[in-house]
């Protein structure tokens, strides 16, 4: 209101002026709001969207540094990379919409580095990303609108598109050998299990991301504890991984692994805190979250034990969002049936 | 669940130095609300009286928007407590003068309401009710209730004034005293060194209503008090009730389902079912009518917030301009947003200088217009911003809160994050209504949804991580609904059970 701000002067000249969007939003990061509310109510609450996703990228804080730790610079030029060539298509679209830039990006640009295998070429973090972003999440209209956690569109892209790399190729923490095997593969195997220790701290084969598991879980339950995300959908997806495999590794021990090594091994606790409670690809009502949440780990176990891949929480996630909006359609047809007259 | 299911929780198992209260006092609460902590700038435990200001403007508009007719002249000595007007025809209804003094102006112009001014001459003292005084509270009931008529306090259903209800339609009376809002009066101060008089006005309403139920509640933070008035209060037939201080209880819309486990009747008033809600002051304004013959001219009113150099309470006359209160007080640096009774639901007071305080009025708030975000503002540790979400350290540690009117963050579309969900004390879907009145999809689907039982709380927008206007959206919702003809589906209380006249047309 009174006088304008370096920013907004910078926006208006000429030649500048296409990226007046740009200078918006640093403006909006850097000094906040101007505007006041326009009547009842009066006051607003503090939380805004960029403190929100500040509080994602604050709990996935530990699995980034212990990847950055476990796997060296190269993690982090593949964090730089995706954030990079993600915040260009985000940009870009911001620019041709004349819209604000949307800080949903600043943790799809994380996670997604953090679900792809240590050894992936940068050439392929790039390509996976810029897929994600404009497949998942700008095609439908951007922030709010997506069906599919962009991320996971990326690496569902990135594994079909190139299968040797990108599930074949592993390699665990502080060693430079490649491996086909992660944990999941072992036991698929039916060989010797690394001990509960090493899957804990994630010294074995494993996406980037997912490998140092106490810090997801303080991480998730960072998140659990601000109201950041919501708990009904993870608490039912790991209780429903445990029931089923629990009771699961009665009748088929050779085929589906007990509880413990499905709770430690491959992305499950990292799709369950950080990618399964995306809430724009969730279901919306609270049952529904608790309905996302059974199925999710219904099928992470039948795929993790029954199918062609070892580990199967992206696709039950891609899946369960697939079907978010029927579960909340059959909630909502349920709780508000129609009158009888 | 049914929206009116609660959550009870047996208070006497809880604090063991409650038994006294406990025989009949549960803490009761609804799902959902959200509960306003350690803001900046609560009223003090402090009364200063006003006196009569120099001029006081008086609505000629009851709150059941009946146009009253001026029963005095222009220049007219009158005195106060006096009738000065009347509601036309057969209809009861009176305007008394708040000072004592002559008829300056009355205003009947098409541009503003209708009022009269009153100047007043500094005289004290009021006219005495006919008939009141100590021996009127045990008097039969049709002199009570003709004294209550005569007293200026409006909407309490008597024979002589049946405009809401007739006074035998009244099944139950609740009295609370529950301070729910970012800012509220002080209850201890309104009704701690007054329990016998808030006694004695339960048994002179007793009298009137010898078949209602009675219910009197206070919010956990009154709890001592509760205690108190419980031995002081007339024994049997009134039920003792603990709250939690959770927005927005205060409202009826939520006393009726928590403290009598009814539903509430969307678009309509507590009256309409037989529920006289009264507030503690103005169950108080009863007991002084009747045993002191005082009338209802002047009110308690909160001046919060950190605008104000101290926050104490006024006692004013009806009609005194909120400049005349406010502007003295004000802090001299920095603008401030005058809000009467809510910081969530409460007007704006734009022009001060030509508002007088009605009946209604119980809260001045002052808040800063805050224009800008400061540096960097969603990084830091927030030790003094109120949120839902637990993201600010304010959350964790005991600091006092700033409030401001900044939106705190830019308008971004809806992610789905659930927050209005939960703090909706009606048990909709804010996210998902919001999205159909978006894409003016106005038909029976939000109706299905149950939008009509949204009750303007606006704890919606209140919370919104994406700071979009949720609440605005859903009233144009009903708004658009009811201009379309569309008519509630299978609302929860049947209309043919509904008493009286409604006092406003209902929403659908």
């Amino acid at each position: 209101m009174n006088g304008t701000t370096l920013f907004e002067r910078l926006g208006a000249v000429k030649p500048l002026r296409r990226f007046a969007v740009i200078f918006r939003t640093l403006d909006g990061i850097l000094f906040g709001t101007r505007t006041i509310t326009a009547g009842a109510p009066h006051i607003l609450d503090h939380i805004e969207l960029k403190r929100y996703m500040a509080l994602v990228i604050l709990a996935l804080l530990p699995s980034t540094v212990a990847a950055i730790a476990y796997f060296g610079w190269y993690a982090l030029a593949m964090i730089i990379t995706s954030y990079i060539c993600g915040g260009m298509i985000e940009v870009a679209f911001a620019l041709i919409r004349k819209k604000s830039i949307e800080e949903g990006f600043l943790v799809t640009g994380l996670i997604f580095p953090l679900v792809l295998p240590p050894t992936t070429p940068l050439w392929v973090v790039a390509v996976g990303v810029a897929f994600g972003v404009f497949f998942g999440k700008e095609v439908f209209g951007g922030t709010g609108k997506n069906i599919f956690n962009p991320a996971l569109v990326g690496r569902l892209f990135v594994t079909i598109a190139f299968p040797e790399m990108l599930s074949a190729s592993w390699r665990a923490p502080f060693t430079d050998a490649i491996t086909s095997a992660t944990p999941l593969n072992l036991y698929r195997a039916g060989l010797s299990m690394p001990p509960i220790r090493d899957l804990l701290f994630g010294l074995t084969p494993g996406s980037m991301g997912e490998l140092f598991r106490i810090g997801v879980i303080a991480g998730g339950l960072f998140l659990l504890l601000t109201r950041v995300s919501n708990w009904r959908l993870p608490f039912a997806y790991l209780a429903t991984v445990v029931a089923v495999s629990a009771l699961g590794h009665i009748f088929a021990p050779g085929k589906i692994a007990p509880p413990q090594i499905q709770l430690l091994t491959g992305g499950l606790l990292f799709g369950a805190f950080f990618m399964a409670t995306d809430p724009v690809t969730s279901p919306v009502t609270m049952a529904g979250k608790f309905i996302a949440g059974v199925l999710l780990g219904i099928i992470t176990v039948l795929i993790r034990s029954f199918s062609g891949y070892s580990e199967g929480v992206m696709f039950s996630i891609i899946l369960m969002n697939t079907f978010a909006p029927l579960i909340d359609h059959m909630v909502l047809a349920v709780k508000y049936r129609p009158a009888k007259s | 669940m049914p929206p009116w299911a609660l959550r009870r929780k047996n208070f006497a198992l809880r604090t063991g130095k409650d038994k006294e209260a406990a025989t009949s006092a549960r803490t009761r609460t609804f799902a959902g609300g959200y509960v306003f902590r350690n803001f900046i700038g609560q009223p003090l435990s402090e009364l200063v009286d006003l006196g009569a200001p120099h001029h006081v403007i008086l609505g000629l508009t009851d709150p059941r928007g009946v146009s009253l007719l001026p029963t005095v002249q222009k220049g007219a000595p009158v005195k106060a407590g006096q009738v000065i007007a009347r509601a036309p025809g057969t209809i009861a209804g009176i305007l008394l003068s708040s000072v004592s003094g002559s008829v300056d102006d009355i205003r009947m112009t098409d541009e503003e309401p209708d009022a009269i001014t009153i100047r007043a001459d500094g005289s004290p003292g009021w006219a005495h009710i006919e008939m009141a005084g100590p021996e009127a509270a045990s008097a039969p009931p049709e002199t009570i209730e003709r004294i209550i008529s005569q007293s200026g306090i409006s909407m309490i259903p008597t024979r002589f004034d049946t405009a809401a209800i007739a006074a035998t339609d009244v099944e139950s009376v609740i009295i609370h005293g529950v301070s729910d809002d970012v800012y509220s009066p002080s209850i201890p101060l309104i009704a701690g060194p007054r329990l016998a008089d808030l006694a004695s006005a339960i048994r002179i309403l007793r009298r009137i209503y010898p078949t209602a139920g009675f219910s009197v509640a206070f919010d956990t933070r009154s709890r001592s008090l509760l205690r108190e008035l419980c031995t002081a209060a007339p024994q049997g037939g009134i039920t003792f009730h603990l709250l939690k201080p959770k927005f927005p209880q205060q409202r009826e819309e939520m006393l009726l389902p928590v403290v009598l486990g009814r539903p509430f009747p969307s678009g309509h008033r507590a009256i309409n079912c037989g529920v006289l809600v009264l507030n503690i002051q103005t169950a108080l304004a009863i007991h002084d009518a009747v045993v002191l013959g005082k009338p209802a001219i002047d009110r308690i009113v909160a001046l919060s917030g950190p605008g104000f150099t101290r926050n104490i309470h006024v006692r004013a006359r009806l009609g005194t301009m909120i400049s005349d209160i406010v502007g003295p007080r004000l802090r001299s640096t920095g603008r401030f947003r005058i809000v009467e009774n809510s910081l969530l639901i409460g007007r704006e007071i734009a022009q001060p200088a030509s508002t007088p305080i009605v009946q209604e009025t119980e809260n001045l708030i002052a808040v800063p217009e805050k224009e800008e975000g400061g540096f960097l503002p969603f990084a830091g540790p927030g030790f003094r911003k109120d949120s839902y979400s637990v993201t600010f350290a304010s959350s964790l540690l005991p600091f006092g809160k700033e409030a401001d009117t900044n939106l705190h963050g830019e308008e971004r579309p809806c992610i789905s994050c659930g927050f209005c969900e939960s703090v909706c004390p009606v048990r909709i879907l804010p996210s998902l209504l919001h999205r159909y009145v978006k894409r003016a999809i106005i038909d029976e689907t939000i109706l299905r949804y149950r939008i009509t039982r949204c009750i303007d709380c606006n704890l919606c927008t209140y919370v919104c991580t994406s700071k979009i206007d949720v609440a605005a959206l859903i009233r144009q919702g009903k708004a658009k609904l009811a201009a379309g003809g569309y008519r509630e589906i299978s609302p929860d209380v049947p209309p043919e059970r509904l008493k009286g006249i409604p006092l406003k047309e209902p929403a659908l």
